[in-house]
């Protein structure tokens, strides 16, 4: 019943499980005893299978059978994978002194290689008459083969699909892809309409589609994607940054945030260079200050309509005067990280002087463009502190654009 | 034996009669509890076109379905009772009856035609804003509303912010497009009798209309579970015609009046300062030094925010509209006025003899205690240890009667 192999492979399995839970006893760390389950159930799980198998069907307790059944006498077929398997051995290698990449898919070749050649060794081994070994063959490993040949072919549609519509423009992405879903529709319609097509003709077809996305994804890739602008994410400190032109942002969480593009205040910077703001129901406020909840943090959408890059700037007072530096560490502690006396900082190129307001900005904004601002103010404008500073207020660095701001 | 059936016969039947008398009783509850005459929440009892315009869909939408549902059990009943199983052969099956079946799906068709129109027509309409008259922010907070006058145009033209809270006061006739969002969770604001409710989400912006027909008390309450006190959060929208709306407006913004020096009132301004204004704002109040105090609740509550008590009495709720500061003698000549007296009524405020001092006092006393609120300091880990709500004071009884007489100054 048992084989040789099993009792190893069972023995192995018994093995790790005791050394799992000793460890698991004596020691308290966790990635151990995932690593001995892990085996103790990998190790079980081949033995079970070999088990069943009964080491492709030989009596252990006929040792003859190993040189004298017709699997062992038949000789091999021809089989690619050994072929395969050598291919993705020097790819491995050749990866080791190139690049990660190409040593990852040496990986995956020899891995693949290797599974489909075990598999085929054992399927002839069970048994002479080819064919049966085809079947048993394919039991085991088709399974496997199919969702991973699927997987991998959509994932190449897919992606030659996205090259093409990288390549393409903006306008013209949506132009192809939308005569192409319409080709897609007719074919699919002129298929039910058929049901007596042949099954080779809608492969056909599917491969033919599948082939011509994918050159075009080839040929597209080769040929680079459209210029496509570039999201400043440098992070720089709001007391130099919101007060210029200069393409860094301040507030690196606002170009992560999902744009929201309804239920919220618009603030547009015109054609004509003036600030407008538009507010659910903001029909007649009759007023140029737009206002907002205290303490609330207010989702703003900043819309330049302009034809320049701009940003828009919220100047929300003085900013508070940095602590003078503690004696223990000689570091000077800043609530929000500016404020101060420092001196001017050279970003892209550029001096830039140190601005003394609290400013809140959006990141520059090009043409068109869009961003949102999240603003919480927590002090009234009727503070003291804000009316001698002048108050609240929206602006656009480098025009006159402004807009005021108050906060009840 | 014979007795033993015979006493569970006499069960069953007085189990049976017994269920039967509680359904008739719950049924007519139900029945009767529609025709309530104090149910300051009925929303069929619509006092605005924007509530009227849902009444009326809502008597069209339920005509229908009720006709159709009599019809559906009916049909049903009659084919139970007639093809009821007496033991005869099966009849013949047939496929299909095209005329029917056509039938069958134009008709409910029709039928939800007849329901789609003047649902999205009402809904459109609902929610219209291009005719808008005045706006008033409300922002919604672990558990009350804050209520904001922007400067504009409408309202009869608004020169200063007003801030107030608990109740909305509007002109009859006018539409109101309120604006409303949230400091912390989602909250619902909903005034039955003037329109339906609607969300108010942290972040976003939402809008409803209102209009009042006539000058009244609208009451209503936050609709969306909003936490531990959700209950006792509650608002009013007081109508008022326009003169009445223009007193209401100038003695929001009237200058601050300090307490005549060494009264009662005077020592509770002091006592005000040091233990109330750290989150409470009082417009035009000024510190010993003369410097304007300025409330600071983003540094002592969690929402960031508490109510503005500038004219506390001229409203006669507290605590998210939950409790009275009218006096149980003196609330009804407010609240049960006539159209064409509770303007005036309203607009005395509280006096010292209708105010309700028990439930005041309470509140100072210790606000936990009335209105369930996380306060409690041990527990405020998350909120870094700012408490969600009023918290205890420790105020002595002498600092609780300088601050009722303070505070009934405020109007």
């Amino acid at each position: 019943m048992f084989t040789t192999g099993s009792k190893l492979l069972i023995g192995s399995a018994v093995l790790a499980t005791v050394a799992a839970i000793v460890y698991g006893v004596s020691q308290n760390e966790a990635l151990g005893i995932v690593g001995l389950i892990s085996a103790a159930l990998a190790l079980s799980l081949i033995a079970a299978f070999n088990v069943w198998a009964r080491d492709s069907n030989l009596s252990a307790m006929d040792p003859t059978a190993v040189a004298t059944s017709d699997a062992a006498t038949e000789p091999p077929g021809s089989s690619i994978w050994p072929m395969v398997f050598a291919v993705g051995a020097t790819v491995v290698l050749v990866g080791l002194v190139t690049q990660q990449t190409v040593f990852t898919i040496g990986l995956v070749i020899v891995a693949a290689a290797g599974a489909q050649w075990m598999v085929q060794a054992w399927a002839e081994a069970a048994t002479a008459d080819s064919t049966v070994a085809a079947d048993v063959r394919a039991r085991i490993a088709n399974p496997l083969e199919y969702p991973l040949l699927g997987v991998l072919s959509v994932g190449a549609v897919a992606y030659a699909f996205s090259r093409v519509m990288l390549w393409l423009s903006k306008t013209n992405t949506v132009i192809a892809f939308s005569v192409l879903a319409t080709v897609v529709a007719c074919i699919a319609f002129f298929f039910a309409f058929r049901p007596s097509i042949k099954r080779g003709a809608i492969s056909g077809a599917v491969t033919v589609g599948a082939v011509v996305v994918v050159a075009s994804g080839v040929a597209a890739g080769v040929d680079g994607e459209r210029d496509i602008h570039v999201h400043e994410t440098t992070g720089g400190d709001a007391a130099y940054v919101c007060d210029s032109d200069l393409k860094f942002e301040a507030d690196k969480k606002a170009s992560e945030t999902v744009g929201m593009k309804a239920s919220t205040y618009t603030i547009t910077l015109t054609e004509s260079g003036e600030l407008t703001y538009d507010v659910p129901g903001a029909l007649v406020t009759g007023s140029d200050v737009m206002d907002l909840p205290r303490s609330n943090p207010n989702n703003i959408v900043f819309r330049n309509d302009s034809g320049k890059k701009h940003r828009l700037t919220v100047d929300l007072g003085l900013a508070p005067v940095e602590e003078e530096p503690d004696e223990e560490d000689g570091e000077a502690h800043d609530d929000d990280g500016h404020g101060g006396e420092e001196g001017p900082e050279t970003l892209d190129g550029e001096t830039v002087e140190k601005s003394d307001r609290l400013l809140r900005c959006t990141t520059l904004i090009e043409p068109g463009g869009a961003q949102l601002l999240t603003l919480e103010v927590d002090v009234p404008s009727i503070d003291p502190s804000i009316i001698d500073a002048g108050g609240y207020r929206f602006y656009v660095p480098g025009t006159d654009a402004e807009l005021g701001l108050y906060v009840p | 034996m014979q007795a033993v059936n015979s006493h569970s016969t006499f069960q069953h039947v007085n189990l049976r009669s017994r269920l039967l008398r509680t359904t008739a009783a719950v049924s007519l509850a139900a029945v009767v509890a529609g025709c309530a005459q104090d149910a300051p929440q009925d929303t069929w009892q619509p006092q605005g076109p924007n509530a009227q315009r849902i009444n009326d869909l809502d008597k069209w939408v339920f005509s229908i379905a009720g006709i159709v549902g009599v019809i559906v059990f009916a049909v049903i009943g009659f084919a139970v009772w007639k093809y009821r199983d007496r033991g005869q052969p099966i009849p013949e099956q047939t496929h299909g009856k095209p005329l029917l079946e056509i039938g069958l799906t134009i008709l409910p068709a029709l039928i939800l035609i007849g329901i789609a129109v003047p649902t999205v027509s009402g809904v459109m309409a609902l929610n219209k804003t291009d005719d808008t008259e005045c706006i008033i922010n409300v922002t919604g907070q672990q558990w009350w509303w804050e209520i904001d006058y922007p400067v504009q145009a409408g309202c009869g033209g608004i020169e200063e912010p007003i801030v107030t809270s608990g109740q909305m006061v509007i002109e009859t006739g006018t539409k109101v497009l309120v604006r409303g969002t949230s400091r912390d969770v989602i909250h619902s604001w909903w005034i039955p009798r003037l329109n339906g409710k609607r969300d108010m989400v942290p972040g976003r912006i939402h809008t409803v209309r209102l209009e009042a027909d006539e000058p009244g008390i609208y009451a209503g309450q936050c609709t969306e579970f909003c936490g531990l006190s959700h209950a006792n959060m509650r608002m009013e929208v007081i109508a008022m015609n326009p003169d009445d709306f223009a007193a209401w407006k100038a003695n929001q913004l009237k200058d601050y009046v300090a307490p005549a020096e060494g009264s009662l009132a005077a020592e509770g301004e002091s006592a005000f300062i040091t233990q109330c204004s750290r989150c409470h704002q009082v417009n035009g109040l000024e510190n010993s030094d003369g410097t304007p105090n300025i409330a600071r609740p983003d540094q002592n509550v969690w929402s960031g925010a508490a109510p503005n008590l500038t004219t506390l009495m001229t409203r006669n709720t507290f605590a998210g509209a939950s409790w009275d500061l009218l006096s149980e003698q003196c609330r009804p000549n407010v609240w049960a006025a006539d159209s064409t007296e509770v303007a005036a009524a309203y607009l005395e405020g509280v006096s010292d003899d209708c105010l309700n001092e028990v439930e005041l006092r309470d509140w100072l006393r210790n606000a936990p205690a009335m209105k369930p609120m996380y306060t409690d300091p041990e527990s405020l880990e998350e909120t870094n240890g700012l408490p969600r709500g009023m918290p205890y004071l420790a105020l002595s009884e002498d600092q609780i009667d300088q601050l009722i007489a303070y505070l009934l100054e405020r109007k």
